[in-house]
């Protein structure tokens, strides 16, 4: 095949994804896109050698992209017992013990028992359950605030539970933000200090610590108030610290531990909209506890579905909503209405045909890449 | 006379005195030398001038004016009742001793927060420490250190100490358990995490700890005086045993106005520390 066959298919088939795309577009911002969506496949198209990110090119474009092939959290047969002796507990458990009877006969409380799961890089994962089902437990087994007693945590392919102390502190530093329910804000600081609390402890120097800080302060929108002290702002606000926080150190995985739930309705929407939106910028893996069904719907890819410690169903909102495999879930679900089920399994085949797109054209360049010849430097 | 239990102690008394002795000279020394420096500063002006500047680091700390003008006056009335000198020495005492008792006294509190097998020791000889009536503090202080204000600064570091550790130790622990989640979820080590996290949070804790020493210190010094400490212990003594009711109570409100200043000063500090 001649380069400028090549060039004309690929333009074709870009042209027709980037079609498919804009139907919820604007006009006038699809013709923008559409604008540079041609200029980029040109440049594509003339070096075709090159290592071509088509990541970048759906930038911001799409729903965010969760690579399914990149499992970043790879958990499996996690356990955690509480008390003193756990292996024994744990052991009484699996010979068939109820988590009742042990901590009637040994005083033992059977946090998690046997969870496994992946999370796709890029993916907002809902932990969810009642209170007590275990999802914060689960959640800080991540990052080693509780440390789990049995069961493996592969960290992009690092396993977590085996880590010495320093390795983990560098594992905390460098992977990992969290956001806390309560805010958690060190009252002592102000929303700058709190913000850089991170990159104070990792030693950056100012003018680094200054740029990143500042940079996630204008992200969560509080620039104009940082020199404030966290008593002077409102709980949205607090929240909104406690995210640039996270943010501030640029981790890959972001733990956030019923972080909305503290919020009144109205903030909580701003809130979980203004994380969509960053999750659109930065493609951030989330990891997201809630014990709030509406808030599990409205951002996650998929919902693992927590009870009594077990992780009971894991689905895409569409999939739990529709399917749920057990009493417990058909309760947290029989009263979403048929209105809101229609738009998850709209937005789950959405989901579904961007990720299908996707694979397509990287596979096509991938393609292309191979059969045309070197043609020199770009 | 004494039983088994006294005469023991007597013993201990008696192997200490004799071999750490060299000991027991250091730490006098070490005692003096501070005491002294803070004395020659008291006094390193006319009394005028030293009000005024203590008046001046009133307002400096406190950030009140009428935090200023009670020390101003009270001060003053000091001077009035011509007791300037005794109450320098008093003031300078419970400076060193609380200064000793919180350097000893804060650490201490940190590692009974930290180590649950220390805490029930420390606990046990802070509760011994406490409630050991503080006269007895000064028998073995005068064998140890002989006469005069080191003494009396020994035994009322002993006495004044336990608030700190108790408060500062209370204080850690009373730390919520999500800020200890948020130092260690950003991958705080050891130090990081205390310092910048459980200490400032603690503060207002340690601060009344603080506060608390410091007035313990104030009470202690006037029982000091009975070892020859100087300062306004004395003056009471000495009214006391020629019943003396003029004499006595002004001694005894020179106390009162270095209490209620102390006191007013040190929490204002704290205050004003924790008031973001």
């Amino acid at each position: 095949m001649s380069s400028s066959i090549l060039k004309k298919n690929l333009l074709k088939e870009i042209d027709s994804t980037v079609e498919s795309y804009l139907g919820a577009f604007l006009d006038p911002i699809g013709d923008r896109i559409r604008g540079t969506f041609r200029s980029l496949s040109y440049k594509v198209s003339s070096s075709l050698e090159d290592d071509i990110d088509i990541d970048e090119l759906f930038a911001g474009v799409e729903t965010p992209r969760v690579d399914e092939k990149e499992c970043i959290i790879r958990v499996t047969g996690l356990s955690k017992v509480f008390g003193p002796q756990p292996q024994k507990g744990l052991k009484l458990v699996k010979n068939g013990m109820s988590k009742q009877d042990l901590r009637e006969s040994t005083g033992l409380t059977l946090g998690l028992y046997d969870n496994s799961f992946d999370v796709y890089k890029g993916e907002l994962f809902v932990l969810m359950g009642l209170s007590g089902s275990g999802k914060s437990t689960l959640e800080r087994c991540l990052n080693r605030l509780i440390d789990p007693t049995e069961g493996s945590i592969k960290i992009e392919g690092l396993e977590i539970t085996d880590l010495e102390r320093d390795e983990l502190i560098e594992v905390r530093r460098k992977k990992m933000g969290m956001v806390f329910q309560n805010f958690a804000l060190l009252p002592h600081r102000t929303v700058m200090e709190n913000v850089g609390f991170g990159l104070e402890i990792q030693g950056e120097p100012l003018d680094i610590y200054t740029e990143r800080c500042q940079n996630a302060i204008d992200m969560v929108g509080l620039k104009g108030y940082e020199d404030a002290y966290p008593s002077g702002l409102s709980g949205g606000m607090k929240q909104r610290v406690g995210l640039a926080r996270a943010l501030a150190s640029d981790p890959d995985i972001l733990l956030m531990d019923e972080a909305f739930s503290a919020l009144d309705p109205l903030i909580r929407k701003d809130m979980q909209d203004e994380l969509i939106q960053i999750r659109k910028k930065m493609g951030k893996t989330i990891i997201f506890v809630t014990h709030d069904l509406d808030e599990a719907l409205k951002l996650g890819d998929r919902i693992a579905l927590m009870n009594d410690g077990v992780i009971v169903q894991i689905g895409t909102p569409a999939e739990i909503v529709n399917n749920p495999v057990d009493d417990y879930v058909n309760r947290f679900v029989q009263n979403v209405n048929q209105e809101r089920v229609d738009e998850l399994m709209r937005k789950d085949a959405k989901r579904k045909a961007d990720a299908e797109k996707r694979k397509k054209l990287k596979e096509m360049v991938k393609k292309k890449q191979k059969a045309a010849p070197p043609m020199g430097g770009a | 006379m004494v039983s088994i239990i006294g005469s023991t102690v007597e013993d201990i008394v008696d192997i200490l005195t004799t071999h750490l002795a060299f000991l027991f000279t250091f730490i006098a020394d070490l005692i003096q030398l501070l005491l002294d420096a803070v004395l020659d500063a008291l006094f390193f002006f006319d009394p005028t001038i030293t009000i005024v500047i203590i008046a001046l680091v009133a307002l400096l700390i406190s950030r009140r004016l009428s935090m200023t003008i009670l020390t101003f006056a009270g001060l003053l009335v000091i001077e009035y009742m011509d007791l300037w000198t005794q109450s320098m020495h008093t003031l300078g005492l419970v400076l060193v001793s609380a200064f000793i008792a919180l350097l000893i006294g804060i650490p201490l509190g940190i590692i009974a927060s930290k180590y649950e097998s220390m805490n029930s020791w420390i606990k046990m000889l802070m509760d011994f420490m406490q409630t050991m009536p503080s006269f007895v503090y000064l028998i073995p202080a005068v064998i140890f250190f002989g006469l005069g204000a080191v003494p009396g600064a020994v035994a009322t570091v002993i006495f004044a100490m336990p608030p700190a550790v108790r408060l500062t130790n209370l204080g850690i622990r009373q730390v919520p358990k999500e800020m200890n989640e948020v130092a260690d979820a950003f991958g705080c080590n050891y130090g990081q995490k205390l310092f910048k996290v459980q200490l400032p949070i603690a503060m207002p804790s340690i601060m009344a700890g603080v506060n608390q020493t410091i007035m313990l210190s104030l009470s202690m010094v006037v029982i000091a005086g009975m070892i020859g400490a100087a300062g306004l212990g004395q003056e009471i003594l000495r009214a006391l045993s020629r019943i003396d009711v003029g004499a006595g109570f002004e001694a005894g409100l020179a106390v009162v106005i270095l209490a209620i200043m102390l006191d007013r000063l040190s929490y204002s500090f704290s205050e004003r520390r924790q008031n973001h």
